[in-house]
């Protein structure tokens, strides 16, 4: 069975985070599909401007409004230098497919051609069709515990049921976070170290892309299978965008836990 | 277009009769004739109310800011339509402020009356006289409000709207339809929300006659339900329909007090008869609009009467079958608001939305998941009431100069050309969006406290 990666950019952090993940685990991934998109590199430049232009200004007026308060920087994780140089060695030695975008028709033929593949994918959304091949596993990372918590801003709501954090692999299937999963595994988390959103959205989603590894692994070693998730087609089990008043008090909570 | 003038030239010939229309051959027969007459006239009829409101009232700011922000604000990105609405958020003291707007708009209508009653204001007709059901459902809220906000001046006011409602209770119990104006027949529903108003001045008050108003028309709304647990004669229309579940609330709420179990029995007939009858399997009714043409397509605002009433009533008499059939249809319309991030004017069957926003069904699914949020303590609810709120002070909050007749009032539709109460604010709008946020203040507080 090939083992894949698909991204949008090569420095794109969850890609790197996976990689390495794989590598530490003995997985040397057979390909790297990479997929600017056409026409959407050029849009995704301008957007990429207009965002720093964007960000630059609010910076400036963020720090005319800030001055003379303590300014506290959010917790960032990223991979050890060793870690990050293992994964530069990799990628200038792999085999990188490049396409237009994950569900174009090349893409789809050149996956067929494939035979049994096992993909982590950072793709975006992917199509039916792509979906559909019988021979290739497409795998997800979920920053939370399925079934309980699909779609968006799983972390938040997890924090605030006061439940336990989970790293999830699953297949990626018709239903948002609705694929058979294939690794779940509780993140520990020092609570006196985070103290907000941010910092828990960043340590849960390093955590997460850490798992990716042993998950292929224990895929390939037949050790760990599929098992299907209870409750599909609840609308209350998708969850949405928390509203921001709510995460205004999530945040003051976690601050003060 | 051709065709429709080409139907209309039939018309106008008098040849009432199937005919082959020329253009597309089809026949044309006479329901179609009525049909077209209609939409005529109310083509007719919009551009009458678009050039007087544009051309003759202060109101056209307003008119020309809804077309700014719902015509020119939608945009289509990645073949996705971005509503004006998106990422309007809207904090605690923007969310009081909208409160206090909406509740002085309410006292304003009041006091644009001739009565201690309520009316609505229509951007070319402007005011109308009382409007005798919803005056009784709106003295709840602002008592609500003024408990709250320990204002004693809008307490008094409501004992006055509870004097009015009193004097113009008809001989057999009931009250009129509509406007007080119109002086037309008792209608079964518009008394349920009369009876709402008299019981919590009762509660206030503690005065006996409020009580045995409410009591009077309880036992005239037991003396002319039918055998099978509907209402027909004095219905609106004269047809049974599924909202009167939300004329079961107050005949229980009278039985709470006065232990007259034929209150009970009566209600717990027509709830019985609503969900073993006429809920589909997907949570949607039939027989829920309030016209008789487009009942295969109810609108939100009747669809949420049913809901609402349904889990009232549930919650009442502590009936979990009856609490669940309201759950199962108050849970699509969450996963409709979260697929489309709001709500059609109308749904079929099939859950097919069609109309621009009613804001008050908008308004009152907030309420539905609001105490759905209070039942189950899934904050879910509690998020989804608060986006539409959100939707909903967006519309309020109009940005342009206005009179008190206007000011803080929510319209009939969004935008306020729409096809439900066009160019105007009906009271019962506001009425729902300040309950809606007397009650999600509640709900967040609560939700706090829950997170600790």
């Amino acid at each position: 069975m090939k083992i894949g990666l698909t991204t949008y950019s090569l420095d794109n952090k969850d890609f790197r985070e996976q990689l390495s993940s794989m590598l530490k685990n003995g997985i040397k991934p057979d390909f790297i599909i990479l997929h600017y998109g056409g026409i959407h590199k050029f849009s995704k430049r301008i957007n990429f401007i207009r965002k720093t232009i964007k960000q630059r200004r609010l910076k400036t007026f963020s720090f005319l409004s800030s001055y003379g308060k303590k300014i506290v920087n959010p917790i960032t994780y990223k991979l050890s230098e060793d870690d990050s140089k293992q994964v530069s060695d990799f990628i200038s030695t792999a085999k990188i497919i490049n396409r237009k975008g994950i569900n174009d028709a090349s893409t789809v033929q050149l996956i067929k051609g494939l035979g049994d593949v096992i993909v982590a994918c950072n793709s975006g959304k992917l199509n039916l069709e792509v979906i559909g091949i019988s021979s290739a596993i497409f795998l997800n990372v979920h920053a939370s515990k399925l079934p309980m918590y699909r779609g968006m801003n799983n972390v938040e709501w997890a924090l605030w049921e006061n439940n336990e954090l989970f790293a999830t692999i699953h297949r990626i299937s018709k239903g948002i976070d609705e694929g058979d999963i294939l690794l779940q595994e509780k993140i520990d988390v020092d609570k006196n170290k985070l103290k907000s959103i941010s910092d828990y959205r960043a340590f849960c989603f390093f955590k997460s892309n850490d798992v990716m590894g042993k998950a292929i692994k224990g895929f390939l070693d037949k050790k760990l299978s599929f098992v299907k998730q209870d409750g599909l087609g609840n609308p209350l089990a998708q969850y949405y965008t928390m509203h921001p008043i709510l995460k205004g008090y999530l945040n003051k909570n976690l601050s003060s836990r | 277009m051709l065709n429709v003038v080409t139907s209309m030239l039939f018309y106008v010939n008098g040849e009432k009769s199937c005919v082959r229309n020329p253009i597309i051959g089809i026949k044309i027969n006479s329901l179609s004739f009525v049909l077209i007459d209609i939409m005529i006239r109310s083509l007719f009829g919009y551009a009458k109310n678009f050039s007087i409101s544009l051309l003759f009232t202060r109101e056209r700011s307003i008119v020309l800011k809804d077309f700014n922000r719902f015509v020119l604000g939608q945009k289509v990105l990645n073949n996705q339509t971005v509503n004006p609405w998106s990422n309007k958020v809207y904090s605690e003291e923007e969310r009081a402020l909208a409160l206090d707007k909406a509740v002085n708009w309410l006292l304003h209508s009041q006091d644009s009356m001739s009565d201690a009653g309520f009316g609505s204001y229509h951007i070319i007709k402007k005011w109308t006289t009382s409007y005798v059901e919803t005056s009784g459902y709106i003295v709840p809220t602002l008592l609500d409000y003024a408990r709250r906000e320990k204002k004693d001046d809008i307490i008094k006011r409501m004992f006055a709207a509870g004097d009015w409602l009193v004097s113009i209770q008809k001989p057999s119990g009931g009250w009129q339809g509509e406007y007080i104006a119109d002086n037309r027949a008792e209608v079964v529903f518009n008394t349920g929300q009369v009876i709402r108003g008299l019981l919590e001045v009762y509660k206030q008050t503690n005065d006996k006659k409020y009580l045995d108003s409410a009591a009077k028309s309880c036992d005239w709304l037991c003396s002319i339900q039918e055998e099978e647990g509907y209402w027909q004669k004095f219905a609106f229309r004269g047809v049974p329909r599924v909202y009167d579940s939300y004329v079961d609330a107050p005949l229980l709420l009278t039985y709470q007090i006065t232990k007259n179990e034929l209150y009970r029995e009566k209600a717990l007939k027509n709830l019985y008869w609503i969900i073993n009858n006429k809920q589909l399997e997907n949570g949607w009714f039939e027989d829920c609009d309030n016209t008789i043409k487009r009942n295969d397509k109810p609108i939100l605002h009747t669809i949420a009467y049913t809901i609402d009433g349904l889990l009232e009533c549930g919650l009442i008499l502590n009936d979990q079958k009856i609490i669940d059939a309201a759950i199962k249809s108050a849970d699509k319309l969450f996963e409709l608001f979260n697929k489309h991030k709001f709500l059609n004017g109308r749904y079929d069957r099939k859950w097919r939305g069609a109309q621009d926003i009613i804001c008050t069904g908008c308004a009152q699914t907030a309420i539905i998941w609001l105490k759905l949020f209070k039942l189950t303590k899934n904050i879910q609810y509690l998020n989804a009431a608060m986006k539409m709120n959100d939707i909903l002070i967006f519309i309020q909050d109009r940005g342009v100069s206005e009179s008190a007749n206007t000011k803080g009032a929510i319209p009939g539709s969004f935008p306020i050309w729409g096809r439900y109460e066009p160019f105007s604010f009906p009271n019962w709008a506001t009425k729902y969006f300040a309950d809606s946020l007397l009650l999600e203040k509640e709900c967040l507080k609560e939700a706090i406290e829950l997170n600790k």
